[in-house]
């Protein structure tokens, strides 16, 4: 039996080992939590960081506070982390070919003005927002059809008008001009002469070369009054519109050629970290799949069921929601009344704009024939079932909807889109993939992340969804590491 | 019995000396389990380096291989946007002020690095960068009002001949100690910066060697050779 | 209160010479590759490296170009029509043995109506080349006519592999590009050039599995400009320095102060000595690239050779690539193109794809012709286009001069790795094991008979089939198991009946 004496020993010598345990897990040296904050400043923003900004990094690491040490270094005012960082992060998302290098677009702006301005970030899925300049960097400029379409300003309130300062207003007073026939609004930054459209990227391209701070000189307006000016007669519907997926960058994407079908292809490669095959359910209804998918391919109906039915099942049903979207050399088109009217032969034949739908759509009669943009969710049951499908805060049914709108939010709120966005910025942070436990402790992540991280408060990152809260989670996965 | 209450009470004052300790630890272990961000606090650690001196079998450090970069940053390389940034940061010049480097940018984007892995990293993305950093050296160097705003407050700023500015080790260190601060920023490490010393050091001998050290050419040439050196290398490359 | 902090076993290891370890504990882990082994490994030569505090020069630094031109080995190229081409449509797709005829009973499936396909008197003889017969209908091979210069047939010679792809493009393990490094295909500048970033092959297609050597890097060519740029040459460095020395002294300090930076890459990042050994030597290697060669030597729109190859697609991207292999500057090259889709579900587009993709290809070899350079060009596609029936009835649209060629709604999953070859020192004859065998695996009226090889349902292993009759046609058969990914073995060794094609020079 132990004695009292030895006992008091052994408590002693165990509080002392606690104690100086506990203090060698924050024993880092200086010089190592200065080199750990110079390495996340860098990761984070790209650029070296000033002395003040290192200090306080450095404080924050030794202090055991990585993951505030990575808030001061997206928060600080060279911008980094959002001209360089997100915008190499979400560039190769995209466009199809997951080209890195591409120009600003109203995609990478979009995601940028919505993680600045604290907004949850699943609704890039689904919001009636998009990012432009400011009106201070803009002139709005029209063809005039009564002047051989030239390039014009308008006159406004009697001036002539080079800026203005209240969109809304402008728009309502112009409506109707908007809606001539061959007058489209034209978006350009200050300055610069020519003929700058939105529809063709070039006043992003402007705003990235010639205005330094510009992730603070945007400003969010909704898609459906920025599309509604491309496309003169045709007002995009808001129930249309969903986030960056329905930007024009993506929708070049999206609704180039084909049946829109890629779209859902895009979306899981995206914002789900799945590729399409990951997704194939054989065993999902057929009833959404549409006309053009033979059902005999080559002539062995077995092909159809054993291959095609796996991924057409569950995408078409889904594709439905944009099938009012084309995009053809450059230009954005959108048609509520696209599946109206009896098809044709030349609707067969694909080339007739959002009618592109209904190609090829005699191989089998017997299929699906949208009529509008109602969708339908033939993943919620079966292996794709593990892809989280929850009802949103609105009540919008998981099964089924009308619109881009509504599938976006459903998209949105599952748990794949979370833990796909946990999985990027971990890859970004740390530069590799995760290992099991990683991603084990990702997911666990990913669950706060739609919840919002109670601490940063103080940092007003505490909201749901909120990206910047999510790189200060994941950064001590690897920046906090001991030796 | 009055033998055993002495040792209870020998202990309780043994305890209650070490209370305060005791309180501290389990404080500082709870903070260690609640607040996110500590060191130590990633995923799990099977081997905590509990004695195992690299020899072979030692029993309980067994470790699964997928776990083995557990908690490790990967190393990485700036991507073109990372690079362009940096080069404006510590020059001071934007891409777009100069068509000679916008234009040598739109060029030649292509061959300087995409991807952010270090793996992906090839001769010809490293060379990219480089010849970028040249660019922006020419300017900084060539141009006398870049020059005067860069190197304002430095030994260099008025362009002194080498004979004045670099005639000897401590001038010298003190043209690459500026520029090792103002391209690599204040986060260099002692170490690293002694290193980075002595690399020059070679360079701006070899530089000046032959040259005529009473023209402020000479200067230019060494300040351009330091800086695409130092500039376009994976100091600044690297993160 | 700072507390010092204990020496890990990582800093010691760093420091000791290790040899016959057999089990390696967490700071030891060392990956061999990009990928993460499991198990354990051993690699004491890379620790004793990095412990000494090395410029790189001690490295063996592999496939960083600069090797010998290797004249005597065969360009290899890679040409990726992404989409669905129907390549195995262009030939005869013949069944076990060409002695036996075109065994088919009918060309449907293959896009091709019964009254149009061939028959054994329907081939036009000067519409073929050594070893495949092209369809009368075959718009590729109606380009290549077109458009290759008299006499270069001659000395050419084609085979086929058939394969099952049912994976996306970028998926596909149809890639060999890694392989020809380790047979000394490094080129004098750089081992690998493509004109895509998508896959380390440089391509679209993924490697071959196992290939991949994390040495090698792909080098983006996508243009004039970043083929004149693969050298890194530097003018305004050498000018404003005055002298080629100096320049490199500058290149030299860059590579010293970068190859610390590497190696304070310790403790706290990934133990991955490999591709810190690897960041090294590019470094290293950069220091000695500009100096081989200018831009203008390596790519020169003008040059006469070049323009009377490829007209006006001169600047193209194909052209490029093919400049730089031909010349020997770049060991291997990927050309990557896309737009091979016919999901319109038109026939004629589908035709008008194949009027491009001959075009190009004879333009390539034409180029080679001119460089006196033996070529193995590879031309794959992930699935063609399957074709529209409808009642039972194949649907068909005229393409053009009387041809009427089948609608296709959608992918398949029929490929093919069309293989050309061309060398000036050959005669068509002198390429082929057997004149009547020039397939691996074979076709049947419902597509690739899956078991007719180990290829036909393995894209990797048909990549690998290409690779081994790359090697039979250099003589270096039996390099096939010595090479990465083969663990020692060679994956078609007692079977070469089957599976060489093509022979040595005699």
């Amino acid at each position: 039996m132990v004695g009292l004496r030895s006992m008091s020993r052994i408590i002693v010598s165990s509080l002392l080992a606690l104690f100086c345990l506990s203090l060698s897990v924050f024993a880092i040296s200086h010089d190592e939590a200065m080199d750990l904050a110079n390495h996340l400043y860098q990761r984070l923003t790209g650029i070296p960081p000033s002395q003040v900004i290192l200090d306080q990094m450095t404080n924050d690491i030794m202090a055991g506070h990585v993951d505030k040490a990575a808030l001061v270094a997206i928060d600080s005012s060279d911008l980094g982390f959002y001209k360089n960082t997100l915008v190499g992060m979400f560039t190769p998302l995209s466009n199809e070919d997951h080209d890195p290098q591409r120009p600003l677009s109203d995609f990478t702006a979009t995601v940028v003005g919505l993680i600045i301005n604290n907004k949850p970030f699943n609704q890039a899925l689904y919001a009636n927002v998009i990012y432009t300049p400011t009106d201070d960097l803009q002139t709005y400029f029209f063809k005039d059809p009564n002047n051989n379409n030239q390039i014009t300003s308008i006159h406004y309130n009697g001036n002539p008008l080079t800026r203005i300062s209240n969109t809304t207003g402008f728009l309502d007073e112009f409506g109707n001009r908007l809606d001539v026939p061959k007058v489209r609004a034209v978006l350009r930054t200050n300055g610069l002469s020519g003929d700058r459209r939105y529809e063709d990227n070039i006043t992003y391209l402007d705003l990235q070369n010639n205005v330094p701070d510009w992730p603070r000189e945007m400003v969010a307006r909704s898609q459906t009054e920025v599309f509604s000016q491309l496309r003169s007669g045709r007002q995009v519907q808001a129930e249309d519109v969903a986030g960056l997926i329905t930007s024009r960058e993506m929708a070049n994407a999206n609704f180039s050629a084909g049946t829109n079908r890629v779209t859902i292809k895009n979306i899981a490669s995206d914002f789900f970290c799945k590729d399409l095959t990951q997704l194939q359910d054989a065993t999902a209804a057929d009833d959404f799949v549409r006309r053009d998918v033979d059902r005999s391919p080559n002539g062995d109906s077995r092909v159809y069921q054993n291959t095609c039915r796996s991924c057409h099942a569950g995408m078409d049903g889904l594709a439905n929601a944009f099938s009012y979207f084309d995009f053809q050399t450059n230009h954005f088109a959108y048609d509520p009344h696209a599946l109206d009217a009896t098809i044709t032969d030349r609707d067969l034949q694909g080339v007739n704009g959002p009618r592109k739908i209904f190609r090829a759509f005699d191989n089998y009669p017997a299929g699906y024939r949208p009529v509008d943009n109602t969708w339908s969710n033939r993943w919620t049951t079966g292996p794709n079932a593990s892809l989280g499908w929850r009802t949103p805060p609105s009540g919008q049914s998981v099964n089924h909807g009308k619109g881009a709108a509504q599938l976006g939010e459903v998209l949105a709120y599952t748990k794949a889109f979370s833990d796909c966005m946990a999985t990027r910025v971990f890859k970004r942070t740390c530069l590799r993939d995760p290992t099991p436990n990683e991603a084990t402790q990702l997911i666990s992540i990913a669950r706060q992340f739609e919840q919002g991280f109670s601490a940063y408060a103080s940092y007003d990152a505490s909201g749901k969804y909120n990206m910047r809260a999510l790189f200060a989670q994941v950064a001590p996965m690897c920046f906090g590491g001991e030796n | 019995m009055k033998a055993r209450i002495s040792q209870s009470i020998l202990v309780l004052k043994n305890l209650t000396a070490f209370l305060p300790l005791m309180l501290l630890s389990i404080f500082l272990v709870s903070c260690q389990a609640n607040v996110s961000g500590v060191l130590g606090s990633h995923s799990s650690d099977q081997n905590s380096n509990n004695g195992d001196n690299g020899d072979n079998n030692s029993g309980g450090d067994t470790q699964d291989p997928n776990e083995a970069n557990a908690g490790l940053i990967g190393p990485g390389a700036k991507d073109y946007r990372g690079l362009e940034a940096t080069l404006t940061a510590v020059t001071g010049i934007p891409r777009t002020k100069y068509s000679a480097i916008k234009d040598y940018i739109d060029q030649n984007e292509s061959s300087l690095p995409m991807s952010k892995y270090l793996s992906a990293l090839s001769s010809t993305q490293i060379l990219a960068t480089f010849n970028l950093a040249t660019k922006y050296c020419e300017f900084i160097v060539d141009r006398s009002d870049e020059r005067e705003r860069f190197f304002k407050g430095s030994s260099f700023e008025n362009l002194p001949p080498p004979n004045q500015s670099l005639s000897n080790d401590t001038q010298k260190l003190k043209l690459i100690d500026f520029y090792l601060g103002q391209f690599w920023g204040p986060g260099v490490l002692a170490t690293q910066k002694q290193q980075a010393e002595t690399d020059m050091m070679a360079l701006l001998n070899q530089t000046l060697e032959g040259q005529d050290l009473n023209s402020s050419n000479t200067t230019k040439t060494v300040l351009y050779a330091a800086c695409s050196g130092i500039l376009g290398s994976g100091g600044t490359a690297l993160d | 209160m700072i507390i010092k902090k204990k020496l890990t076993e990582r800093d010691k290891l760093e420091y000791l010479t290790h040899g016959g370890r057999t089990k390696l504990n967490r700071r030891d882990f060392l990956t061999r590759s990009t990928a993460a082994a499991v198990g354990y490994v051993m690699a004491p030569s890379i620790f004793s490296l990095i412990a000494k505090r090395a410029y790189g020069e001690d490295l063996n630094c592999p496939n960083q170009g600069g090797g010998n031109a290797n004249n005597n080995m065969m360009a290899h190229l890679e040409y990726a029509a992404g989409g669905g081409f129907p390549l195995c449509r262009e030939f005869v797709c013949v069944g076990p043995s060409r002695e036996n005829g075109d065994f088919l009973k009918s060309y449907e499936k293959y896009a091709i109506p019964d009254d149009q396909g061939p028959t054994k008197n329907g081939f036009d003889p000067n519409s073929t080349i050594a070893g495949l017969d092209f369809h009368n209908g075959s718009q590729l091979m109606k380009a290549f006519d077109l458009h290759i210069n008299p006499g270069v047939k001659e000395h050419m010679a084609t085979m086929a592999i058939a394969v099952q792809c049912s994976s996306d493009t970028t998926q596909n393990q149809l890639s060999i590009t890694h392989s020809f490094a380790q047979l000394g295909l490094t080129g004098s500048v750089v081992p690998l050039i493509g004109n895509s970033t998508l896959n380390p092959g440089g391509g679209r297609h993924a490697l071959a599995r196992g290939t991949q050597d994390p040495s090698i890097k792909s080098t983006l060519v996508k243009d004039p400009d970043t083929a004149r740029s693969i050298g890194g040459y530097n003018q305004a460095l050498v000018d404003r320095l005055g002298t080629p020395d100096r320049a490199q002294a500058v290149l030299e300090a860059m590579k010293n102060l970068s190859v610390d930076k590497i190696n304070t890459l310790k403790n706290k990042f990934t133990v991955d000595d490999q591709a810190k050994v690897l960041a090294k030597c590019g470094y290293m290697n950069a220091k000695e690239l500009p100096f081989r060669y200018k831009p203008d030597e390596l790519y020169n729109a003008a040059d006469p050779d070049l323009v009377a190859a490829f007209g006006d697609d001169v600047g193209a991207v194909h052209a490029c690539i093919a400049e730089l292999v031909a010349n020997r500057y770049a060991g291997v090259g990927v050309i990557a193109e896309n737009f091979y889709d016919t999901h319109d579900g038109t026939a004629l587009t589908s035709n008008d794809q194949g009027l491009f993709l001959g075009k190009k290809l004879a333009q390539i070899v034409n180029y080679f012709d001119s460089k006196n350079q033996p070529l193995h060009l590879n031309c794959t596609t992930d699935g063609t286009m399957g074709v529209l029936f409808k009642d039972g009835v194949i649907q068909v649209e005229d393409v053009g001069d009387g041809v009427l060629r089948a609608k296709h709604p959608g992918d398949n999953s029929l490929c093919a790795i069309l293989t050309l070859v061309y060398d000036p020192n050959r005669s068509a004859s002198d390429f082929l094991v057997k004149q009547n065998q020039a397939q691996v695996g074979y076709f049947d009226e419902n597509g690739v008979v899956l078991d007719s090889s180990i290829a036909a349902n393995n894209p990797s292993n048909a990549a690998l089939a290409s690779l081994y009759n790359y090697l039979a046609l250099n003589n270096m058969t039996d390099k096939m198991s010595t090479l990465q990914g083969m663990n020692g073995k060679n994956p078609f060794e007692r079977k070469e009946e089957d599976y060489l094609i093509f022979k040595p020079k005699a």
